[in-house]
């Protein structure tokens, strides 16, 4: 019976492994740490919980939480009913667009947003003048800001289906291409819309720049806030919104499963 | 004595045992196909023979030297894999002559092997060319070439022809075939398609379940398969459903005299197993005579010979034989015939 | 923030024409159906990018001049422009050093199991949406009451500042940027090393090479431009960052994006309202060359797929 050893390269590598994950980790997870201890601190070296409670009795805080939330949904949505029958659309009817579509989703990228944010401050005195001045109209910019993530994100879905096929099966059979876009199109790139949403949500979540410069409430700007008054909340807030967020990607990881291919045996 | 000597090897992975138990002896110069359906264990063996997976018992030995622990990279064996395995950075010629630099041969060395075995594998003006600017066939030569540049003591091919189309898989396996034969390189080829190795090997190893089935010429793998798994997995075969009785078996109304199911219970579903060029086939034009009985559905032209699948009387269960194409056409389909099966030439199995 | 871009290969083959129809008809009312798009894209991203980019040109009476320009190139504007590139070049080469030693820890698991799944959601979230949260972060671990200036004076008697309160100032930028910078690197670069096929490796070693070999000869030249581009990506993104910088540094602008900031807070004269626009169309140009260059890169990248 030959038992044979592990060669030399595998136990090496391995123990370079190990000991960057280790350093790493510990490098990442230190700040995690201090967020928590941090905000449990009570006087006197006591531990208190009062930092998170009292985040439900911030009653700003509790609003700008709902904002954010209410602008997290609206922009995922105006984000899908603009991108989605557009990216359909231009694979199959209008392929040339593809490259200038692609260019102007990705463009954001290139545009930080403090200066977009110079250009909005014009624009969104219209907006608000037609629409009144709630927070919720930041829903418009948020749409284009969620553009680049939204769009690889729709675009690796519409290139695993064979759309030209479906469409064209479905036309033959009679569909508007209404009922091909809402009835074939968008129940097959289910997965890949959960994740643009899951993205958009999560950036609308995060965003501060243009939002504080515009000078709305949302979450962000009022955790800057209260950072400036009660270092305890706002560290607790913090810590809750990388938690959250981190929660969010990764059900994210489980939502954009390969479809195993399952040949059976005749 | 063999030249590659694998020695009851054994592997699992988790649960279930990918091999159980494989004893292989490759003499010098011979190619053994490893032929199975996925899952069998050839892949895991030939990957133990590289040095890529451990065995968990047993022993790979080559001229007589104990290998086992050996690790991969000093095993002196030429392997190609099914796809993807050139460098991408790399032209033809710098793939082939990779390990040549390895062990350090001089320029003058290496340019002419490369074009040795350019030559060698059919593609004299491909050495410039990056694996991006060639098509699935011409990787997979240039792949032998560099396997082979090294000259290695075994060659270990992985199912190197899967991920070709059709046309060029038969192209390649002949070229394969040549080139192993001039060369007399020692070679384990495995792969799941079993026209292929029954068309290249010296001998075919039949593996199921981390298992040998048999391992034999090709000629009598086919012909006198030892179980009905090989029977069914090389070659197309009839499986007729029937019961026991007394030794011979019942298909509906008609018993076929033999003893081949002798040691099966009396009463119990028994296979028939019987290949569509054992049959024979007659005209029946109502005269009882004790035989199969069925009618003609319907008839495959397959070049050479005909394809007959038939109905059996009495029952819903069909039945293909074959026909040189010339007789076959006095079958037309609703033709009512007669079979009658070559003694010897089928094999009966529980069910 | 900046995310990776992947350049698709290749637009349309065929024009699809509707089926009975001449194609000019066709067509028209096929682009009917993307003007909504391009029209909203067009008043809420392209109209305000005009507006900047043009705006620099102007002066407080929209007349054409270069003045503003010419203003950036000293003094306090060209020292920030030097500070942001300082910033974005130093944390894109940690985080490319270490994020690509993460990545490759990371890839060589399993690529189902648990600890990849929780640190590319944790990248994400520390890469993309980390902004204010991460500035916080910071301060509870080495602001002045934080967890580790605590622990270091209490049990080591090390005073953290006793020079200079430099988390925020360039030091403290560049470390707690370095907390985005390395996630940014393993969202980046992790499809990189998921693209070196392990038969790569294998021939390697079936031909006589170790690990060193291999390195050298295969898997470094590979990853050589996917390295490159990454680390153009890292000073693109750090070179945009506010957030991050704004919750941590309220006083003074040491970085150009907060030099954005103070004209858009009115912290600045009047009359030199177009200056900031000028800072805005700097930042612009030098995000647009980096994210040029990478592009350029991913397109040759993906020929070896």
């Amino acid at each position: 019976m030959a038992v044979t050893a592990k060669p030399p390269r595998k136990v090496a590598g391995t123990v370079l492994r190990v000991v960057v994950l280790v350093v790493l980790g510990f490098y990442f997870i230190l700040p995690l740490v201090a967020m928590g201890e941090f905000s449990t601190r009570g006087i006197n070296n006591t531990r208190s919980l009062d930092s998170w409670t009292g985040i439900f009795e911030d009653p700003d805080l509790v609003d700008s939480i709902v904002t954010s939330v209410e602008l997290a949904v609206l922009s995922s949505v105006l984000m899908l009913v603009l991108l989605v029958p557009t990216m359909a659309w231009i694979r199959l009817r209008l392929p040339r667009m593809r490259r200038v579509v692609e260019f102007l989703c990705l463009l954001p990228l290139t545009i930080p947003a403090i200066v977009l944010v110079v250009g909005m401050a014009p624009l969104y005195a219209w907006v608000n003048y037609f629409l009144g001045d709630s927070p919720l109209t930041l829903t418009f910019v948020y749409a284009v800001l969620v553009l680049p993530f939204a769009y690889r994100a729709i675009d690796a879905g519409l290139a695993a289906i064979d759309l030209k096929t479906l469409a064209e099966a479905a036309r033959s059979l009679g569909a508007s291409w209404g009922t091909v876009l809402w009835r074939i199109v968008v129940p097959n790139i289910r997965t890949a819309l959960i994740g643009a949403s899951l993205l958009s949500v999560a950036l609308v979540l995060g965003e501060f720049t243009i939002a504080s410069l515009l000078n709305f409430e949302t979450l962000q700007v009022q955790v800057n806030l209260i950072g400036k008054r009660n270092a305890g909340l706002s560290i607790a807030v913090s810590l809750a919104c990388l938690v959250f967020a981190f929660v969010l990607l990764f059900l994210l990881s489980y939502v954009g499963q390969r479809r195993r291919v399952t040949v059976v045996e005749d | 004595m063999g030249y590659l000597e694998l020695k009851g090897l054994r592997k699992s992975f988790g649960g279930a045992p990918a091999l159980d138990g494989l004893d292989l002896d490759l003499t010098e110069g011979e190619l053994v196909s490893l032929l199975g359906p996925s899952g069998c264990g050839k892949t895991t063996a030939l990957r133990i023979v590289a040095g890529f997976e451990t065995a968990d018992t047993g022993h790979v030995v080559v001229a007589g030297k104990d290998i086992t622990s050996v690790p991969a990279n000093r095993r002196d064996m030429g392997m190609v894999f099914q796809a993807y395995s050139l460098f991408p950075n790399m032209t033809a010629a710098q793939n082939i002559e990779f390990g040549l630099r390895l062990r350090k041969a001089s320029g003058s060395e290496r340019g002419k092997r490369v074009d040795e075995l350019l030559e060698l594998v059919g593609l004299g003006e491909f050495g410039g060319r990056f694996p991006h600017q060639m098509s699935g066939g011409q990787q997979q030569r240039v792949a032998l070439a560099r396997a082979l540049a090294i000259q290695p003591r075994v060659l270990l091919l992985d199912e190197p022809l899967s991920a070709l189309d059709a046309k060029v898989r038969v192209n390649l396996r002949d070229e394969i075939r040549r080139i192993q034969t001039e060369l007399g390189m020692t070679t384990l080829f495995v792969t799941h398609d079993q026209e292929e190795a029954l068309a290249v090997s010296d001998r075919v190893g039949v593996m199921s379940q981390g298992k040998l089935e048999q391992l034999d010429t090709p000629a009598v793998v086919y012909r006198e398969p030892a179980s009905a798994f090989v029977a069914q997995f090389v070659g197309v075969t009839n499986a007729v459903l029937g019961k026991a009785e007394s030794g011979a078996v019942r298909l509906g109304t008609f018993t076929l005299p033999t003893d081949a199911a002798a040691d099966l219970a009396d009463g119990s579903d028994v296979k028939l197993i019987v290949r569509p060029e054992d049959i024979g086939i007659v005209e029946h034009k109502g005269e009882s005579n004790g035989s199969l009985l069925g009618s003609v559905l319907t008839q495959s032209f397959l070049g050479p010979v005909t394809r007959l699948v038939i109905r059996l009387d009495g029952d819903e269960q069909t039945i293909r034989v074959d026909q040189p194409s010339n007789i076959a056409a006095a079958y037309p389909p609703g033709t009512a015939v007669a079979l009658d099966f070559a003694a010897s030439r089928f094999m009966v199995v529980q069910a | 923030m900046v995310a990776p871009v992947t350049t698709s290969a290749g637009g349309g083959a065929a024009k699809a024409a509707a089926p009975g129809r001449g194609p000019a008809r066709g067509n028209v009312l096929a682009w009917l159906v993307v003007v909504p798009f391009l029209a909203y894209v067009g008043v809420f991203l392209v109209y305000p990018t005009v507006l900047v980019l043009a705006g620099a040109f102007q002066d407080s009476n929209g007349a054409f001049t270069l003045s503003n320009l010419t203003d950036l190139m000293k003094g306090v504007y060209l020292q920030a422009f030097w500070r942001s590139i300082e910033l974005s070049a130093i944390t894109a080469l940690l985080g490319a050093i270490f994020g690509a030693l993460l990545s490759w820890a990371v890839a060589s698991g399993r690529p189902e199991g648990l600890l990849r799944r929780v640190v590319v959601a944790a990248a994400g979230v520390l890469a993309q949406f980390g902004g204010v949260p991460l500035a916080f972060a910071f301060l509870a671990t080495v602001g002045f009451q934080g967890f580790v200036t605590k622990f270091l004076q209490d049990s080591l008697g090390v005073n953290l500042f006793s020079g200079s309160a430099w988390i925020f100032e360039l030091p403290g930028l560049t470390l707690v940027y370095t907390f985005f910078q390395i996630p940014l690197m393993v969202i980046v670069f992790l499809p990189a090393l998921d693209g070196l096929r392990p038969q790569w490796r294998e021939a390697t070693e079936s031909l006589g090479g170790g690990t060193w070999t291999y390195w050298r000869h295969v898997g470094g030249p590979i990853l050589f431009s996917p390295f490159l581009g990454a680390l153009l990506l890292l000073f693109a993104n750090a070179f945009s960052a506010y957030a991050t910088a704004a919750a941590l540094v309220s006083q003074g602008s040491p970085i150009v994006p907060l030099q954005i900031r103070g004209f858009l807070t009115g912290e600045v004269l009047l009359g030199q309202e177009n200056l900031g626009k000028a800072l805005g169309l700097g930042m612009v140009v030098v995000v647009g060359i980096a994210m040029g260059l990478y592009a350029l890169i991913q397109r040759r990248v993906s020929k070896w797929q």
